[in-house]
């Protein structure tokens, strides 16, 4: 809590230490959320969740307004704020 | 788990073998491929859209608002497309995976749409229910949408559905980049089983080749 403040008291240093919540809803309607850094990789998140779900990380697609979030994208890359949203879908298959 | 990442479409080594195990293929599979054609063979006009099947389930699935499909349309810029392409999945909830995939395509000069199926328009009622969504997403007034059924190659077997997908969505974007001039054969003829056969052995050279360039 305090931390919080001296964060942003410090100017420049408070970025990096400053978490924020995402929300990650997935096709159920079911959402979970994660605190994350600026600058925490995604795929941190993207298997994280998948683990929580049970599911292969393989099988999990991560989106944000219509696009694919990559692995290496970052919150701050994507201009995540706190409590944002993306979305989870499901793997999809078909054959005949 | 090795994966590969070509402009924003991701393949990992197990959905690379769809293609030459002659499996079903997944989303991420079909969207690999889409992204191809979208850059190697129409160069990236950006009138153009080959939509990522996780995002049509999305779309369908998780935009619960107008406000949500209001973002996704942003996100997407779908009002500068003349021409979409959705490949539509007959997965109906998320506690399914699918069974079929067919294309959806929507011509914004004549706000009209066009359906490809290669099994007997079985996923038919699900392009209607992208096209509402669709036609939603992209502010259109509310209407009885008509859906045209142009002739589709059939598959003659339980698992080429989605190549179907690929290689049809090639052949028309093709045809619109270059103004109908190519490819010359006509769609049954440019989509065989041979080309099927010949892409799905193909594609981890494909593939490697691209992620070189």
């Amino acid at each position: 809590m305090s931390d919080n403040e001296d964060k942003v008291a410090t100017g420049e240093g408070e970025e990096k230490k400053q978490t924020i919540t995402i929300r990650v809803k997935d096709q159920s309607g079911e959402e979970t959320f994660f605190k994350v850094k600026p600058h925490t990789k995604m795929e941190k998140i993207f298997s994280a969740y998948a683990q929580r779900k049970g599911v292969p990380v393989t099988a999990l697609r991560f989106l944000l307004d219509g696009t694919r979030i990559a692995a290496d994208q970052t919150p701050k890359m994507l201009e995540l704020e706190d409590q944002d949203q993306i979305d989870c879908a499901l793997e999809q298959v078909g054959g005949w | 788990m090795v994966m590969v990442l070509y402009h924003d479409a991701q393949l990992y080594d197990q959905d690379l073998k769809l293609f030459t195990q002659n499996a079903w293929l997944n989303d991420a599979a079909i969207n690999f491929y889409l992204t191809m054609i979208y850059h190697e063979m129409v160069h990236g006009r950006d009138d153009v859209l080959l939509m990522d099947p996780a995002v049509v389930s999305c779309m369908m699935l998780q935009c619960d608002d107008e406000e949500d499909l209001l973002d996704l349309a942003h996100g997407l810029q779908l009002q500068f497309k003349k021409m979409i392409l959705l490949p539509v999945n007959d997965r109906e909830n998320f506690d399914s995976q699918g069974s079929h995939w067919a294309l959806l395509v929507y011509h914004q000069q004549t706000k009209s749409y066009k359906f490809y199926d290669s099994s007997n328009n079985h996923n038919l009622q699900s392009a209607r229910e992208v096209a509402q969504v669709l036609d939603k997403a992209l502010g259109t007034k509310s209407r009885h949408i008509e859906i045209e059924c142009p002739a589709c190659p059939q598959q003659r077997n339980g698992v080429d559905c989605g190549m179907y997908v690929c290689l049809i969505a090639e052949w028309l974007s093709i045809r619109y980049a270059t103004n109908d001039q190519s490819p010359v054969e006509t769609l049954e003829n440019y989509v065989s089983p041979q080309k099927i056969r010949h892409v799905r052995k193909a594609m981890p050279n494909i593939v490697a080749s691209l992620i070189t360039t």
